[in-house]
């Protein structure tokens, strides 16, 4: 009973964050979708975040996301930090204008947002690190992020009403 | 009066929040430009994330790593029978082998004695177990539970019973980052064994091949031929097994590793000099 006044939405969200981060990061033996699904879920969670949820906090989050998954996945600094950080601003800026959209919009701009970074990740990668980009992945990932988009946005608005 | 102080507490409230964000907007910038420049600062964080942050993330993701891990041993054991049959097969190959490697040993004995030259064998650092495999998005690497502790530094290279697996990149107190050399910013100096053809090569895009990224004076090795390091860049030590060429282009090559790396369990690290 204490324990459900200190789990908010948002603490669940960050939980839920931060278990799939650590999936993401581990390789799984002969489960390569696993990981792609939680890189889908990961990002998704970000964008939710952002728009639902933008606080002082998410600053450090989303800096320390983008920090931890460009050195545990590429082992250098770069493109996810830069696009997390470029993400906050962006939010930062279209908050005003998020209030007056339905659902049915955000649900619209937040995929299209997801398969945005998706695909300035990996050209950043290749721009800033030589890793090339591969059409097969985005489209494993694009195909994923829509699949998984509409069922994830009920989820979590049943989290929301928490 | 109550209005105007509260404007002011809004304002505050957004130049904090725009400062706030300005200092890790620069901070990003930073990392970035120091991460180009292989600055200490980075290599520090590095440490940290691979100290700190992997066991975390391993402790987290435990239960979905064991229950995927049962899953392929379940599905493993539906290959069994095959498997057996095939092992058997192999016991028998490798026995003639190993009589004609045994009778090879004492000759080389003779002739090194003939010769007066020193032997050259591979100095075994560290032999260490695997921690995390990063996904196979972007960079591919592992991580090893041995450090600066057990006298492991960067660019060592590492092996295993099958050949070349990678080299180290970066090495904390307790665990170093591999480079495996299926990734695509890798390099390695390869030779065929009949000494003819010398190259280098890099991982392909799927990282299930190695791909020749220059070949010495265009000679093309041929179908079937076996790569080891050549020696030429000072983290390979010299013949050691890398992969075997299955494909042959007018202006590159297309080679098998030898190692699996879907599973690695333990990599020896080798002293390259």
């Amino acid at each position: 009973m204490h324990l459900a006044k200190y789990l908010t939405p948002f603490v669940i969200f960050n939980i839920f964050l931060f278990f799939v981060f650590s999936i993401t990061v581990s390789e799984l033996y002969n489960f390569y979708f696993v990981n792609l699904f939680c890189y889908v879920l990961l990002h998704f969670l970000i964008i939710y975040l952002g728009i639902y949820y933008y606080r002082k906090i998410l600053y450090f989050l989303y800096f320390f996301y983008g920090l931890a998954l460009d050195l545990l996945w590429i082992n250098q600094i770069g493109p996810h930090l830069l696009i997390f950080m470029i993400m906050l601003v962006f939010f930062n800026l279209i908050k005003k204008y998020m209030y007056n959209l339905n659902s049915q919009k955000i649900y619209l701009i937040i995929l299209f947002i997801q398969l945005l970074i998706i695909l300035l990740e990996l050209l950043f990668s290749q721009l800033l690190f030589q890793y090339m980009f591969s059409l097969n992945t985005f489209i494993q990932l694009s195909i994923i992020s829509i699949a998984i988009s509409f069922p994830l946005l009920f989820l979590f608005s049943k989290i929301d009403n928490l | 009066m109550f209005i105007r102080s509260r404007i002011r507490s809004i304002t505050n409230k957004k130049i904090f929040s725009n400062f706030i964000l300005s200092i890790l907007f620069i901070l990003t910038f930073l990392l970035i430009l120091f991460n180009k420049t292989d600055h200490y600062l980075v290599n520090k964080i590095k440490h940290i994330s691979i100290d700190v942050v992997t066991p975390i993330t391993k402790f987290v993701s435990a239960p979905i790593t064991v229950t995927a891990n049962i899953g392929a041993q379940l599905n493993n054991l539906r290959f069994l029978r095959a498997e057996n049959n095939k092992l058997k097969e192999e016991i028998i190959r490798l026995k003639k082998w190993q009589t004609l490697a045994i009778k090879n040993t004492r000759e080389n004995k003779v002739f090194k004695k003939l010769l007066n030259s020193t032997s050259n064998n591979i100095e075994i650092v560290k032999t260490a177990s695997v921690l995390t495999h990063s996904s196979n998005i972007y960079a591919r690497s592992i991580t090893i539970n041995a450090g600066t502790n057990f006298g492991v530094t960067s660019d060592m290279a590492v092996i295993n019973n099958k050949g070349l697996v990678g080299k180290t990149v970066i090495s904390s107190s307790k665990n170093s980052k591999i480079i495996l050399i299926n990734d695509q910013n890798s390099s390695v100096p390869v030779k065929s064994l009949s000494d003819r053809s010398y190259a280098i090569v890099k991982g392909s895009l799927d990282g299930k091949y190695l791909i020749s990224a220059f070949i010495k004076n265009d000679a093309m090795p041929k179908i079937g031929d076996l790569l080891v390091t050549s020696g030429s860049a000072k983290i390979f030590p010299r013949d050691i097994l890398v992969a075997k060429v299955i494909m042959v282009n007018q202006d590159h090559f297309i080679a098998l590793p030898y190692v699996d790396f879907d599973n690695l369990d333990y990599v020896q690290i080798i002293n390259s000099h």
